[in-house]
């Protein structure tokens, strides 16, 4: 039997179902928090999403915790409704896709109350509008991804998800895995290899 | 090669791309594979260009919506638990015998559910003229609609039209009346005038049989005589005479 890290907390949010946000599943929650905005912003492309698909996410986990057996990781279970979350949700607001890319462009300014880099380094104001300037155009080709190829490149390279650990999340096999990844990057690369160049990444 | 993209992306390493990081075979191929190589800067750069994407923080939002999500979730689930909970209501015995009475009376002897008495006038003229009854059934359903006031004005025209009209054919129409009343007087008329025609001839033919009765043969005569009073009459008898006993009292 595979040791599942948030066993405890799942067994006492199970146990103790009345406690409502409180107690053990407000541990969970502290622990997943970042992790699932992160899957959700890096899919639906905007904060504003991110924060509905987010808030979803944590109201399903809580409706429907008391019946996980365990039958996968927690984690690969979370990450599976935050990625569906999200899709969903980029299906329904498609069109709003060219209003959040204006937003995080408007990231290099600070004005956006969303990005708080956890890594944030300190660097000349000209670096960093330089960063914030590609950070949002590889944002942007993310997001002009397919759903299901955003989803793998998301939980891969953000959130450093193993090819079982995705297998798992998504419910696909481990040759899905590869294959929609391969194609992912061949995507990237007619999307990213320009701004690259521009940016002279190595 | 995709599969050791992720780690060597994260990875510092003293190579342009990462290759010292790589197993010695995959390292091998590399090395004599300009196309595998090239293959291979080409994913480890966008690696690299997708791990550069900071690891954002969730705003503070979130937990607000959280919170309201789940206690709302929460006070739903309780709800719907308190609903659940609730004991089944029996019916009662009464609706029973109601629904009975109901099933085993007739509908015609429901005296809470006469028809009007109109209902019976209008079948009975529907029967004796269906096509009329039907009419008359389909031009009630329909809604009153309110004229506009143009049509008022043109109405009103149009009355006044007929009423010169109308006029004129009353006119027409008494004339018309006038020459039938003529046409069945002349008859009555001729016969008359032949009664008296006829009348007239008799007389010249048979003037005995007339002369009997005839007014022209009666003469009166008066006679003036003075008389006094010793020779005057009673006047009693002279009353008597003239009113035929009436009031004289004559013997």
């Amino acid at each position: 039997m595979r040791t599942d890290p948030d066993r405890d907390l799942v067994t006492a949010c199970q146990e103790e179902p009345c406690a409502g946000f409180e107690g053990a599943f407000r541990q969970l929650y502290e622990q997943y928090r970042d992790r699932v905005y992160n899957v959700c912003y890096r899919i639906t492309g905007n904060g504003t999403d991110a924060l509905d698909a987010s808030q979803e996410t944590f109201g399903i986990l809580f409706r429907k915790i008391g019946g996980f057996r365990f039958e996968s990781k927690f984690s690969s279970w979370v990450y599976r409704i935050a990625v569906n979350a999200s899709i969903d949700l980029k299906r329904r607001s498609s069109a709003r896709s060219s209003a959040s890319l204006e937003a995080l462009q408007r990231t290099a300014s600070g004005e956006n109350r969303g990005l708080e880099f956890l890594d944030e380094r300190t660097e000349a104001p000209p670096a960093a509008a330089s960063r914030h300037e590609l950070e949002a155009e590889i944002q942007s080709a993310i997001t002009r991804l397919s759903p299901k190829m955003r989803a793998i490149t998301v939980l891969r390279y953000i959130e450093s998800l193993s090819y079982e650990e995705i297998s798992e999340a998504l419910a696909i096999s481990l040759g899905t895995v590869k294959s929609r990844l391969s194609r992912a990057h061949a995507a990237l690369d007619r999307e990213l290899t320009p701004v690259l160049d521009q940016h002279y990444l190595r | 090669m995709l599969l050791h993209v992720a780690q060597v992306a994260r990875q510092d390493d003293d190579g342009v791309d990462g290759r010292s990081l790589l197993p010695g075979s995959l390292r091998t191929r590399l090395s004599t594979d300009e196309t595998a190589l090239a293959e291979w800067r080409g994913l480890v750069r966008q690696a690299r260009a997708l791990t550069c994407l900071g690891r954002l923080s969730a705003p503070e939002d979130l937990d607000g919506r959280v919170v309201a999500a789940l206690q709302a979730g929460y006070r739903e689930e309780r709800a719907a638990a308190a609903v659940r909970s609730l004991p089944g209501v029996d019916v009662p015995v009464e609706l029973t015998a109601r629904v009975r009475r109901l099933a085993e009376r007739p509908f015609s002897e429901d005296p809470e559910r006469r028809a009007p008495r109109v209902l019976d006038l209008l079948v009975e003229e529907a029967i004796a003229d269906h096509p009329e009854g039907v009419t008359r059934g389909i031009l009630g359903g329909l809604t009153r609609r309110v004229a506009s006031s143009s049509v008022e004005g043109g109405l009103q025209a149009s009355w006044t039209r007929d009423r010169k009209s109308g006029d004129r054919k009353l006119g027409q129409r008494s004339s018309l009346q006038g020459a039938r009343r003529l046409s069945r007087l002349m008859p009555a008329a001729v016969v008359m005038a032949l009664v008296g025609l006829g009348w007239s001839v008799y007389r010249s033919v048979h003037p005995a049989a007339y002369a009997a009765g005839n007014a022209a043969d009666h003469r009166w005569s008066f006679e003036i005589r003075e008389v006094d009073a010793a020779s005057a009459p009673d006047l009693a008898f002279l009353l008597d005479s003239f009113t035929g006993g009436a009031l004289g009292g004559a013997k």
